[in-house]
């Protein structure tokens, strides 16, 4: 585990157990979509638009209908097991922001209309479905539909006995369990909460509390998201420039 | 009518109403061009990577460079792959349940005109890794803003993507572990890890890791034309494309030679509207080499100059 994940006391890119990963936010990188955004959290890279509302093509049922479209780029990732299983595993993180967005997302609003969510992960480097969740809500925001709160999501992955907050890649490897949870911050509540492997209930607990704190971090981001862009152009960790977008 | 405040309902009376103005829909001249803005090596998964924005059209290409086994009778040559994807993503006409094939045709296209007019030497000894396997070349395109000629952005970045693209060493040295699994019962001892021998040069990047780039003999520069009633648009966008007569894609190579006139379809055009096309390509072209192009012509040569050449 030393060598693999952990560089002395701080994991390979220098980063504490409970840091998460220098965040890059835009909104409103794709003209013809209603609303999208793009994220990048260390070398993770994930672009989203949002078309809709427009009309349903199935007549059957008056309630609004949200359509998520999640794809992997066939370069987003070295691993060639995992290209195998991509359609499967697109498909299962597809149904898992569905219902992320089905919690703050009012549809009631739109009754007989559709939103077309799409998201195209560019590169994977550990986290994809906290990104991405974060990636939608910023969407959702330009967009300007209305929402009950803004979705912060973070994800905590167990290497055997210690908690490393915000994952890349090789650390998901390497883990034991991961626990991710989305949070509506200014209603203190859990809109998703999302535990798969090997963990113990202490751990559970322990994760989760690291997992509400990330998940603040975020939200925090998010909401300064004016101020962030001001420090960006300052700043360091940016790999696309603004004219990009 | 006042088609100024219509312009969803009534494209084709907007655009008209703007052309007696001379201008178009984004207050651009019929002959002006959109501005272009690239970034490469944005994908540290891939071996080269570039975003080329034309405009507001935006697409994506990444280049993986692995080594193939091919069969006997098979040609020992290089091997190029290219897929070009338009994901719902990218506009709002295409959706999950309706796909058009517009990104197949284009892949199609790009795919001939790379393979016909040698702007890859796929001869050389660099794609030769044995005499059982061959280097390929899978390049994958995706749009991630469709807002007209498209093709365009599409071919620069794939052109982008070949000219940064570092291909590591190792690759070739894990050909050489699959062929010592082929070799059953032979003495593995005598097969070297990295016995290849290549007469052609290996580079060195700052971190001291050795790569070799593609060869490339010459750079494709497509320019689109639109076409409206007497009006010529150069580089439409979607809004324009949806009301346009008919198209006309131009594909130059960089030593003047012209590699593909397409015009799928549309309304007749008359000869002298074509030589005029030619004329702006040609400007358009110089343009693109000089602004475009040059950089990565420069960096190829300064890391010819500057970094360590060794020759096998």
């Amino acid at each position: 585990m030393q060598k693999v994940v952990l560089d002395g006391n701080k994991r390979l890119d220098g980063r504490s157990f409970q840091q998460i990963r220098h965040l890059y936010m835009q909104q409103g990188v794709n003209s013809r979509a209603s609303g999208s955004a793009y994220i990048e959290s260390g070398n993770t890279k994930i672009i989203c638009s949002i078309f809709g509302p427009r009309q349903r093509k199935k007549k059957s049922g008056v309630k609004g209908q949200i359509n998520v479209d999640f794809r992997f780029c066939s370069f987003a990732n070295k691993d060639e097991t995992l290209h195998k299983y991509a359609s499967l595993n697109e498909k299962n993180i597809a149904f898992q922001i569905e219902q992320t967005v089905r919690t703050t997302l009012k549809i009631e609003l739109l009754p007989k209309s559709e939103v077309d969510i799409c998201v195209l992960v560019l590169q994977d480097d550990g986290s994809v479905l906290a990104s991405s969740l974060n990636c939608v809500v910023l969407a959702l925001v330009d967009a300007g539909f209305e929402i009950f709160d803004l979705v912060s999501s973070c994800q905590v992955i167990k290497i055997q006995n210690e908690l490393f907050i915000d994952s890349t890649y090789k650390e998901e490897e390497e883990s034991t369990g991961i626990v991710m949870i989305s949070l509506m911050p200014s209603l203190s509540e859990i809109a998703h909460i999302l535990q798969t492997g090997e963990i113990s209930q202490l751990d559970m607990i322990e994760a989760t509390k690291i997992c509400l704190d990330g998940c603040a971090v975020v939200y925090s981001l998010i909401k300064d998201l004016e101020k962030l862009q001001v420090k960006r152009q300052i700043g360091c960790f940016r790999a696309l420039p603004t004219e990009l977008f | 009518m006042d088609f100024t405040k219509l312009r969803t309902i009534f494209p084709t009376e907007f655009l008209e109403s703007k052309l007696k103005e001379g201008k178009r829909n984004d207050d651009r001249k019929t002959e002006d061009f959109r501005k272009i803005v690239y970034v490469t090596g944005t994908i540290t998964t891939s071996h080269g990577s570039s975003i080329v924005k034309l405009g507001k059209t935006s697409v994506i290409s990444a280049l993986t460079a692995e080594a193939v086994a091919i069969n006997e009778n098979a040609e020992n040559q290089g091997i190029f792959q290219l897929s070009v994807n338009f994901l719902p993503i990218c506009s709002p006409e295409i959706t999950h349940d309706s796909q058009p094939d517009e990104d197949k045709a284009i892949q199609q296209h790009i795919y001939r005109l790379i393979k016909n007019s040698n702007a890859i030497d796929f001869e050389n000894p660099l794609f030769k890794i044995d005499s059982h396997h061959v280097l390929c070349l899978n390049v994958d395109v995706y749009c991630l803003n469709h807002d007209g000629s498209i093709f365009d952005a599409a071919l620069i970045s794939v052109f982008m993507t070949l000219f940064h693209a570092r291909i590591p060493e190792e690759i070739f040295r894990v050909s050489q572990e699959e062929k010592i699994d082929s070799l059953n019962g032979e003495n593995l001892s005598t097969v070297k890890n990295d016995s290849y021998e290549k007469p052609f040069e290996i580079l060195i990047d700052d971190q001291k890791k050795k790569f070799f780039e593609i060869p490339i003999r010459n750079v494709l520069f497509p320019i689109t034309f639109g076409f409206f009633r007497e009006y010529l648009l150069a580089d439409p966008t979607s809004e324009e494309e949806k009301v346009l007569d008919s198209q006309f894609t131009i594909v130059f190579s960089s030593d003047g030679s012209i590699c593909s006139v397409y015009k799928p379809g549309g309304k007749i055009i008359i000869e002298k509207k074509i030589k005029k096309c030619f004329e702006l390509a040609k400007k358009r072209v110089e343009f693109l080499k000089q602004n475009v192009f040059s950089s990565s012509f420069n960096s190829k040569e300064k890391n010819k100059i500057n970094k360590k050449i060794k020759n096998y």
